[in-house]
């Protein structure tokens, strides 16, 4: 058991991108609010899209307990797969030498960050709860980055996939007209995300766990190795089971830290 | 027989103000002070965004080179101003400070103290609150690039700039004159008697100040006309150590005789009365709140009918105005107004 201080397992909740470590989207009858993915894991089961009770019930269940919380993680997909007219790009404080894109407007990282801001209310709210919960450690994991190779994208743009009509009529894109949004765009919305993430941790007394860079190719995007075929949003099994691996070693790191 | 003998009735009080007074009539132009087409830029302190909202809902052109993106709908809007004009300057308060900021934009003038680094980004001296700052040294530089072009266009572009007068009174750079918008440890910053000191314009200066905007802005436009304003709006708060009505009384009047002098000297630049219209004593009491230094929308709406007045009719829409959402026009120019944010300058207190 490597989670020494409390020996108990890790609870895992979280939305979709939890699925890829175990945690199920769906209600099953016969499991129980928490399923042991393995002797080191449990995972928050629940309704999905998740609801009020289903933080609830993580919260519930995180006296003594590590929580590693996986939230949200696909608002660069959901808001920005079409470019907008006129493009913007901006500069990210942890890889500012990127380029821009020529043509594009340049808008201020800070104003990115505050679009997040909606969508990390109810992270801040669970954070606080948990920090405050006797015994309980908590962490927000790191959600991963987008795939490098946009083709499996830009089929489903041309396929005129739901989603990108939904997004085309919502924020008045011409599908007709309508091309990606620059990938390297996409991975600096990405990366926002994250750091707005890790702000959360540091502000409300959890841990952010960022993903590692052994899962991303050397400019930065989701190993194909780890990216699934067809849901081009979403990681992979295998990512998943690395990803736990890595929750190990780095909870671990930090049992070993607090004990000396 | 004397000259008074054939002088118009708009030259008695007793005929013009006492009785019959008429705000169109407290000015004439050879021409219309805009005309159809015209693209009009604007700058000035915070009553200079008054101006905006009307000429736009009247069908004029009001040039607009930095505006907000789309996708930044859903989150909190800049505060200060710096939407509310042709690029994203906010205020300008003074003379000085214009001059500075199209030279600037030209490489002609680099500030040493061009950046504050805080808790929260880089800020900008010049445009220091700005609610959401560069993250970083380099975001900021290139961020900065990219307001002084739209200025630059802005101003390239400009058959008319409007300039409203609001302040004398600043606070600058000990090392090299940069005038800041607000003293620092107000807005933004932090205040170090060492770096940072209060000046006084005085008419003279603000008249070459004025000047040497207008060259630089021809040099840039291809035939622009200039109209002046000065504010009605009172000082918030004085450094001269003087009471605060005896110094706005000195700023309003040097910035009043410096329009004067100005608009003798370059013949495409025109005064407004706005400060007259609200300020006089034929001005009704309402025109100005409760702690006598807003201007009600009553005044900023008898302003704006004079300037209208002025300017060239065709088929634009007259009388009062009612936005999409049923509110009336001056009032959402009078809850802008009236909105803190707004102004640097409340914020000394």
């Amino acid at each position: 058991m490597v989670n020494a201080a409390s020996t108990q397992p890790i609870i895992i909740a979280g939305s979709s991108h939890a699925a890829c470590l175990g945690v199920p989207l769906t209600v099953e009858p016969e499991s129980g609010p928490l399923l042991k993915i393995d002797s080191d894991f449990e995972a928050v089961t629940g309704n999905f899209p998740r609801d009020d009770e289903y933080w609830e019930r993580t919260v519930q269940f995180a006296e003594g307990r590590a929580v590693v919380v996986v939230w949200n993680g696909n608002q660069h997909y959901g808001r920005f797969l079409l470019q907008e007219n006129p493009p913007f790009d901006f500069v990210v404080p942890c890889q500012q030498e990127l380029p821009l894109n020529p043509g594009s407007i340049l808008v201020p990282y800070t104003a990115i960050k505050e679009i997040w801001r909606d969508t990390l209310i109810g992270l801040e709210d669970l954070v606080k709860r948990l920090a405050s919960i006797d015994g309980c450690r908590a962490f927000i994991l790191g959600t991963p980055p987008p795939v490098r190779d946009p083709a499996s994208i830009q089929a489903a743009l041309e396929q005129r996939d739901d989603l990108f009509v939904r997004q085309s009529l919502y924020y008045d894109i011409d599908l007709e007209t309508a091309r990606l949004t620059p990938r390297s765009v996409m991975w600096k919305l990405w990366a926002s995300i994250q750091d707005a993430m890790a702000e959360v941790a540091k502000t409300y007394g959890a841990e952010f766990i960022p993903v590692p860079q052994a899962f991303a190719t050397d400019d930065g995007f989701l190993k194909e190795i780890y990216s699934q075929k067809v849901d081009y949003t979403h990681a992979n099994g295998a990512y998943g089971l690395a990803m736990r691996r890595h929750l190990l070693n780095e909870l671990g790191l930090r049992d070993l830290h607090a004990s000396l | 027989m004397h000259p008074y003998k054939t002088a118009s009735p708009r030259s008695f009080w007793s005929k013009s103000v006492a009785r019959n007074f008429n705000a169109t009539q407290l000015c004439s132009f050879e021409a219309p002070l805009l005309r159809r087409g015209d693209k009009v830029v604007s700058a000035g302190s915070c009553f200079a965004t008054n101006i905006v909202p009307f000429l736009e809902r009247h069908g004029f052109h009001y040039i607009r080179t930095e505006e907000r993106h789309r996708i930044f709908k859903s989150i909190p809007a800049e505060s200060l101003g710096y939407p509310n004009f042709s690029a994203g300057y906010g205020n300008v308060y003074t003379p000085r400070q214009l001059l500075q900021l199209v030279r600037r934009c030209k490489e002609k003038f680099s500030p040493i103290e061009d950046r504050w680094l805080t808790d929260r980004g880089v800020v900008d001296p010049f445009r220091p609150g700005l609610r959401y700052p560069a993250a970083s040294e380099r975001e900021f530089e290139l961020l900065r690039a990219q307001h002084f072009r739209a200025v630059l266009d802005a101003f390239r572009q400009c058959d008319v700039f409007i300039l409203t007068l609001g302040l004398t009174e600043c606070w600058t750079s000990k090392i090299d004159g940069a005038v800041f918008p607000a003293c620092p440890g107000t807005v933004g910053g932090t205040f170090d008697s060492a770096r940072h000191e209060f000046y006084n314009f005085s008419v003279d200066e603000v008249v070459n100040d004025l000047i040497a905007f207008a060259s630089d802005l021809r040099s840039l436009a291809q035939s622009p006309r200039m109209i002046l304003t000065v504010s009605p709006v009172p000082l918030v708060a004085t450094a001269t150590g003087d009471h605060v009505l005896l110094a706005s009384t000195y700023s309003k009047s040097v910035l009043r005789v410096a329009a004067q002098e100005f608009c003798k000297l370059v013949s495409f630049a025109s005064y407004f009365p706005s400060y007259e219209i609200v300020t006089g004593p034929q001005a009704p009491s309402s025109y100005l709140n409760d702690d006598r230094r807003e201007v009600s929308s009553e005044a900023v709406e008898a302003v704006m009918s004079v300037f209208l007045a002025h300017c060239e009719s065709g088929d634009f829409v007259t009388g009062p105005q009612v936005a999409p959402d049923g509110t009336h026009d001056s009032e959402l120019v009078r809850r802008a107004m009236l909105n803190p944010e707004v102004c640097e300058e409340t914020m000394v207190e």
